[in-house]
């Protein structure tokens, strides 16, 4: 099974860095063009999420491990901020007109929705989440290996 | 992120290209607002070249949409792919935007105002 490891600063640097990291991932291990961009959409809420509330202007770290099996393609995010379980945020406010509209906390609803498993952890001093997306059987055939050209 | 502009029947087209994300979002804000400051009060953000965008990027959105409300202005959104109609749906986005297939379809919207 095809993995990869980084860690990055807890820094709006180290989230453009994931990012990279996790395209390079992408085009080098065929993952589908769809789980591509949901991944990205994803990390960046919750890579973001970290350097901005969990770090709050203190040093960290951020490790990532990407994997694809062919059927899932599975993202683990360690950080050692104080606790926080992303699936315990509050909903968002998606209704109201645009006078009264606020856009907080929406990436969390992002990455639950536009993925398939969000998996909380609090490990002695560490947050573990593990964000999973299943191959669907009619993207198989999509890979960015085959659509580079769309960089 | 790269980020283009042209000028048709008195409408300003602003054409982002990559990613709109936590890293990125500022650069395009601040692309806007300047556009809204110096009196721009027809914008069209063309989604065509738009990989993907995140919470960071729907917040300009807004931002944008309020201040052009706040100067009846008029701001039209077009050409989204998949991955950014998604988005903006997921988010409860597309009720509070004009939303065109196309360029040519947002021009003559935004050129009627």
């Amino acid at each position: 099974m095809p993995i990869a490891s980084l860690s990055v600063p807890g820094t709006t640097a180290g989230v453009s860095r994931a990012a990279a990291a996790f395209d390079e991932f992408c085009r080098g291990e065929g993952v589908p063009a769809d789980a591509r961009w949901r991944f990205q959409v994803a990390l960046d809420e919750i890579l973001s999420n970290i350097v901005r509330h969990g770090f709050d202007g203190r040093d960290g770290s951020i490790a990532l491990t990407f994997a694809h099996t062919g059927r899932s393609v599975s993202v683990e995010v360690v950080d050692g901020a104080p606790a926080f379980d992303p699936r315990q945020a509050p909903a968002p406010d998606t209704t109201s007109p645009l006078d009264l509209r606020r856009p907080g906390g929406l990436g969390i609803k992002f990455a639950q929705d536009l993925l398939d498993e969000l998996a909380y952890e609090r490990r002695g001093d560490e947050n573990h989440l593990k964000l999973t997306w299943h191959v669907r059987p009619d993207a198989a055939g999509a890979t960015s290996r085959t659509t580079d050209g769309d960089q | 992120m790269e980020i283009s502009e042209t000028r048709e029947q008195g409408a300003v087209i602003v054409s982002p290209a990559g990613r709109i994300d936590s890293t990125t979002s500022d650069r395009l804000e601040a692309h806007l607002s300047k556009l809204v400051a110096g009196g721009d009060r027809k914008v069209i953000v063309d989604f065509a070249r738009v990989e993907y965008i995140s919470s960071a990027g729907l917040r300009v959105m807004l931002a944008l949409a309020k201040k052009m409300k706040d100067a009846r202005g008029a701001v039209a959104l077009c050409a989204m792919g998949e991955p950014v109609r998604q988005v903006f749906d997921l988010a409860g986005f597309l009720p509070l935007f004009a939303v065109d297939g196309s360029r040519e379809a947002a021009i003559k919207r935004v050129a009627g105002v």
